[in-house]
């Protein structure tokens, strides 16, 4: 009677917690921060992480040290290595916001425009799961979700640290023929208080978050 | 008196000396383990751009968003089913706006020397590929590598995209935005000496659409013409059912047979939102439900009432 009573015990908890998801809201904000996106595109990167049999690293203890066979400890403990390429979308354009009265003047029909400067924004990243590559041998672990994220970071960092002078630079130049556009639909003519761009002469980016 | 022989053996196995012994080597062992592989490269390659274009998208909020998702499953087992489950955080961001794109300058056109008409599109969710995620910022807060293999972390991710969509259709963030957009143009164009009065601004009415993600291995199952389904009147639907390039379902009511054809074959269809007025009725839909293509008729028939006429139009057949 008391192992029956084990069992169904045994039973319900594990009927309560089968084939369940939950949700948990953490936190939601709107912003109302208006962007003229001007140029999209992706940016794919791969993280590439080895473990390191680098004989410093292990015997760095000892002043005098003495050969150390990494081959040996690779084949007995064991080696894991992983390749994640994870892919971001990003959009350049300009804070819709700076085009204040500041910014630009009228005189007549023409009407002069301080462009403000160029606002990267990453709107998406993905890890693309189906692509990585993952190697485990030996006493080591295998690769789980926490190494994924931690490794993604890397991937968004060099994303968003990449030089994207010539991008920038056709960002600003479309934002400039969009405006124009704007501005010849209301009457006006429109010239440009920016210099011409070029590559070259691109300024630092901001990163919208 | 045999008990007491047994007693005895057992005592001279568990030797504490022994014990020590084993675990001083452990200890050797995951000391040496942990100095050897204190240290991992990591690298990163280059940067590949793809996908390069100009747009003309004009942004006027974003829906910012962090959400976890917990699932629990059970094994299967005699008498015992191992319990695990796995957690994930994601933050994510919708970005609501206009694509201006296809009009070019022309939605903005100045009628006569005081008054000016903006022709807006209708409002939209403006991020790429139907996806809301930054997936490096997020973070998973209990997994086991043993039990979850990729197909489940896609699954898993896919879930959270779609809830973040799902709330932010329930904070009524298209309504807000068209709202926002039109202070924003005013505002904007009263700096350039327009009255206020003097100012129209017209919003192409948007679409409902459900949150539904179609799983895009499944498409190629999915006939590409129309597919028509009667169960009660032949000649009239009264729901209609489109199915967009990213699997989006876009649902329509109380439309005639005639005029779904001539929707069909005017070529504009989802542009032509003058033809659809009577559109706007809304079928919610839960966010996390995955579509076989097998079942989706019987999954629409219990969704929207199992005796209403449906229509499906697959969007390659209609441009």
């Amino acid at each position: 009677m008391k192992n029956k009573t084990i069992y169904l015990f045994a039973l319900l908890a594990i009927l309560s917690t089968s084939c369940s998801s939950k949700y948990k809201e953490i936190e939601e904000e709107i912003k109302k921060t208006p962007f003229l996106y001007t140029v999209e595109f992706s940016a794919q990167v791969v993280v590439t992480e080895q473990d390191s049999y680098d004989n410093s690293s292990f015997f760095q203890c000892f002043e005098n040290g003495f050969k150390f066979n990494a081959n040996w400890a690779k084949s007995f403990f064991g080696s894991r290595k992983a390749m994640i390429p994870i892919k971001a979308n990003l959009k350049c354009g300009i804070d819709w916001q700076k085009l204040t009265k500041d910014n630009l003047s009228i005189d007549g029909n023409t009407v002069t425009i301080t462009l403000p400067d160029p606002v990267l924004e990453l709107e998406s990243s993905k890890i693309l799961y189906h692509e990585i590559i993952t190697e485990t041998t030996g006493l080591r672990d295998d690769y789980n979700q926490d190494d994924y994220d931690r490794l993604s970071v890397y991937g968004k960092t060099a994303i968003l640290e990449h030089n994207y002078k010539e991008i920038i630079a056709l960002a600003q130049e479309n934002a400039q023929i969009q405006i124009k556009g704007i501005m010849s639909q209301l009457g006006y003519q429109t010239i440009f208080r920016n210099k011409t761009y070029s590559p070259a002469e691109v300024q630092p980016l901001t990163i919208a978050k | 008196m045999n008990n007491t022989t047994n007693e005895k053996s057992i005592t001279i196995k568990f030797n504490p000396m022994n014990i020590a012994i084993a675990i001083a080597a452990i200890a050797a062992v995951i000391f040496l383990y942990s100095l050897l592989f204190g240290k991992s490269t990591i690298s990163v390659s280059e940067i590949s751009i793809t996908d390069l274009q100009s747009i003309s998208q004009l942004k006027v909020l974003t829906f910012t968003k962090d959400v976890a998702l917990e699932l629990r499953r059970t094994e299967k087992g005699i008498l015992y089913d191992s319990h695990y489950k796995l957690a994930r955080k994601v933050s994510g961001k919708i970005n609501i706006g206009f694509d201006l794109s296809k009009k070019g300058n022309l939605w903005l056109e100045k009628t006569s020397d005081s008054t000016v008409v903006a022709n807006l599109p209708a409002i939209q969710i403006l991020n790429k590929d139907n996806w809301y995620i930054d997936e490096t910022t997020s973070s998973s807060i209990d997994n086991d590598p043993k039990e979850w293999n990729q197909t489940e972390r896609k699954k898993l991710t896919n879930l959270l995209n779609a809830k973040i969509k799902h709330d932010c259709e329930i904070e009524r963030c298209y309504e807000e935005g068209e709202l926002q957009a039109e202070k924003l143009i005013k505002s904007w164009l009263v700096a350039f000496g327009f009255k206020e009065n003097n100012i129209t601004i017209n919003i192409t009415p948007r679409v409902d659409y459900g949150a539904v993600s179609w799983k895009k291995e499944y498409a190629s199952d999915f006939e590409k013409k129309c597919y028509i389904e009667l169960s009660r009147n032949e000649n009239y639907y009264n729901k209609i059912l489109f199915v967009d390039d990213n699997h989006t379902i876009l649902f329509g009511n109380d439309c005639s047979e005639k005029d779904v054809i001539n929707l069909i074959y005017s070529g504009k269809a989802l542009n032509n939102y003058t033809t659809m007025d009577r559109f706007p009725k809304c079928i919610g839909i839960r966010d996390n439900q995955t579509i076989h293509p097998q079942s989706d008729r019987d999954f629409f028939r219990r969704l929207l009432n199992s005796n209403d006429s449906i229509l499906f139009i697959y969007r390659d057949s209609i441009y």
